[in-house]
């Protein structure tokens, strides 16, 4: 259970690599936190300075790409002083394992992080199967 | 830093004031949020970047998840500090982390402001897990031409 599970998660991100948006744009891969519960996949990835409206998350087929577009506040006669850090936009991509239902993945996006709900295909979600106890025997007698 | 070296030579501006505060701060943060090794002394969370234009110094560093009430922006003399928090969410028994890149924990980092920033003239604002300190520029001190008489 547990290895089917590692391995659906790994193919979920082992199709990740920095794609080059345009010719100079630096570009960065995100990063984030992936948990599991009963009902499928939840991805958490930090966009930092994205807004709302350049970010697209989209699914073609079975892959799923994140690209952010961040408009640094930097004003244009801004010197730098001090760099820790480069400035760009982030992607990241991944093949979606087929025990995600592709057409029910929402998006929640606030305070420069994105939550992705990738749910399961009903029958990949562990089932209950009811126990019926078998009508007891009747009282023997004696 | 070779940068900020140049431009005030006095000093290690903008750098973190000391080893011992690095130290400390590496030390808070292990004991906050356990096995995080990889977050090594040398790398300060959050990464800061700093500009200056005629009229001001800013301040750019990414705190994804973070809220206004998650940070505290102070400036005491000529240190400028920025403080904040953020933890991993709290999952069910049932539930299980795959991946765990984000970095959580508390952090704090320390400034030493160059010499033409107006202590009480900084705001701060958060758009998008993004900070931005803006911290506005003194007027320049005019040169004063000293007089130098014969003895």
């Amino acid at each position: 259970m547990s290895q089917r599970n590692d391995h659906l998660v790994q193919s979920l991100v082992s199709q990740e690599r920095p794609r080059s948006q345009g010719s100079e744009e630096n570009v960065f891969t995100p990063p984030l936190d992936i948990y599991e519960t009963v009902n499928g996949l939840v991805l958490e990835a930090d966009l930092p300075g994205v807004s709302g409206e350049n970010l697209r998350v989209c699914v073609q087929g079975n892959v799923l790409e994140i690209y952010g577009k961040v408009n640094w506040p930097i004003p244009a006669d801004a010197r730098p002083l001090y760099e820790e850090m480069r400035l760009g936009s982030f992607f990241r991509s991944f093949i979606l394992p087929e025990e995600v239902d592709a057409d029910a993945i929402t998006a929640e996006f606030q305070h420069g992080v994105l939550r992705l709900m990738l749910p399961k295909v009903s029958r990949a979600k562990p089932r209950r199967i009811e126990v019926k106890i078998a009508q007891a025997e009747p009282p023997s007698a004696s | 830093m070779g940068e900020a070296m140049l431009i005030w030579p006095l000093r290690n501006s903008w750098e973190v004031f000391d080893e011992l505060q690095r130290e400390m701060e590496r030390l808070f943060n292990l004991t906050l949020i356990g096995n995080r090794f990889f977050w090594e002394a040398s790398r300060q969370y959050p990464p800061v970047n700093v500009y200056e234009t005629d009229k001001e110094y800013l301040l750019l560093a990414p705190v994804p998840g973070l809220k206004p009430q998650d940070l505290e922006v102070t400036a005491i003399g000529d240190r400028l500090s920025i403080r904040g928090e953020r933890r991993r969410q709290q999952i069910s028994a049932d539930e299980t982390f795959r991946r765990e890149e984000r970095w959580m924990g508390s952090w704090f980092r320390t400034f030493s402001l160059p010499d033409r920033a107006d202590s009480e003239r900084i705001s701060a604002t958060l758009d998008n897990g993004l900070l931005m300190v803006r911290i506005a520029k003194l007027p320049e001190s005019p040169v004063r031409q000293v007089h130098i008489r014969t003895a």
